[in-house]
């Protein structure tokens, strides 16, 4: 799960309400601010949009109606990211990383990732060559810290290197750093070293200010 | 030099608790293939819940026939409380199962291996101590490994606990991951409750 927005009562912030929502939007540009907020005055919502907030909603509101604006402005936020910042197809042995479908192709047959899966070869393949160590992986993809003992970057790898050896079984892409992580680089399989496995051996109310 | 019985007892008990073991023993064994090939479990998961049934299927034979026996090879209320306390195990073995799947877990925790492997151990040396329990002899190292074996498990769970309570760590990894180390540690826990039943049905025999 990966956090896309924040929604804020500025009224629950006292004094340091507005230092708080400036440095929230600076810290947070990839991230949807939506303030939700009791009455306050034109210029308040004003200053509010000023400092970053992506939306402003009054209260009483409905849970439904907070959703939807959160949604709209997500929307609202990919559409602009998806012009300024257009998805580069990565090649690498036999395999095409397609970010604009989500999806990986050899010979032009989709491998059929999931989003995880895209998302963790992406990551992988953008820093080819270099090893990426477990935890820094988990922070990418799942968005959170890793806790200690927490199997899953082990067992995504070991997903993907099933439908990479289906698709591409001359050519290995995934490789094993024990301790440390995982490295994508495109090999021939003839002249890698062979790759032991995917896994570590077993061990771990208040008032607003005005503006 | 054991006591000579004059009255007839009923040791179909003694096949039934051996059975018990057996079904223990299976079902950690079952949650620790579960465990170590996750996601690809196939029907592990459906496999352990019919040792869950087949858990209770003994437990109601027990007492059914506790009820209809009048001179019985044990105290009533040990075998009553023996039968109940397997049927634990077995109980707290498939919700930990169970768990896996309906929480939709994504891949299985290192401490969650340990714990398992530690169930299995228990699980174990209780099924050997039941196959043994007829003669009432030379049972004890059974019961100190079972005690050994519970307070590795809860060293674990401890320690698995304390790192999901770290910073930063997503709030469902750590509501899904505690319920499972819990019912993980129930089933160790039911394991040793089980030995010190047994070691009481010892004393009062030799």
């Amino acid at each position: 799960m990966r956090q896309h927005a924040i929604v804020i009562d500025v009224a629950m912030l006292g004094t340091e309400a507005w230092a708080y929502l400036g440095r929230i939007c600076a810290i947070s540009a990839s991230q949807v601010v939506v303030v939700c907020t009791g009455p306050t005055s034109v210029a308040q919502r004003v200053r509010g949009l000023r400092l970053g907030a992506d939306d402003w909603v009054t209260k009483p509101c409905h849970p439904e109606e907070v959703l939807a604006r959160v949604e709209a402005a997500l929307r609202a936020r990919q559409a602009g990211a998806s012009v300024t910042d257009p998805p580069q197809t990565v090649v690498a042995g036999e395999l095409e990383i397609r970010p604009d479908m989500f999806e990986a192709f050899v010979g032009g047959r989709a491998l059929g990732l999931t989003r995880r899966e895209f998302e963790l070869i992406q990551l992988l393949s953008a820093t080819e060559g270099r090893v990426i160590p477990r935890e820094r992986i988990y922070e990418r993809v799942w968005g959170y810290a890793m806790a200690h003992g927490d199997r899953s970057v082990d067992v995504f790898v070991r997903k993907l290197r099933k439908k990479l050896e289906s698709a591409s079984p001359g050519w290995l892409y995934l490789h094993t750093h024990f301790g440390v992580g995982y490295r994508f680089d495109a090999q021939e399989a003839a002249e890698a070293p062979p790759e032991d496995g995917d896994e570590e051996p077993p061990a771990t109310s208040g008032s607003l200010p005005t503006a | 030099m054991a006591r000579l019985s004059l009255v007839p007892k009923d040791r179909e008990f003694f096949n039934l608790f051996d059975e018990a073991g057996t079904n223990i023993q299976h079902a950690a064994q079952l949650l620790g293939r579960l465990l170590k090939q996750w996601p690809d479990a196939g029907g592990l998961g459906r496999e352990i819940l019919i040792c869950e049934q087949e858990g209770d299927r003994i437990t109601h034979d027990i007492i059914h026939r506790l009820n209809s026996t009048s001179v019985t090879p044990i105290d009533r209320e040990d075998i009553h409380a023996l039968a109940s306390a397997l049927d634990d195990i077995v109980d707290f073995t498939e919700e930990a199962a169970d768990f896996m799947g309906l929480y939709n877990i994504e891949a299985p925790m290192e401490q969650a291996l340990q714990l398992t492997g530690v169930l299995e151990d228990a699980c174990r040396n209780i099924a050997q101590a039941l196959s043994r329990l007829r003669g009432f002899q030379e049972l004890n190292h059974y019961f100190v490994e079972v005690n050994r074996l519970e307070n590795e498990g809860d060293r674990i769970t401890r320690e698995a606990l304390a790192s999901l309570f770290r910073g930063g760590i997503d709030p469902m990894v750590v509501i899904k991951w505690k319920d499972i180390f819990e019912r993980l540690e129930h089933a160790i826990d039911a394991c040793e409750h089980v030995a010190n039943i047994l070691e009481g049905i010892v004393v009062k025999h030799t």
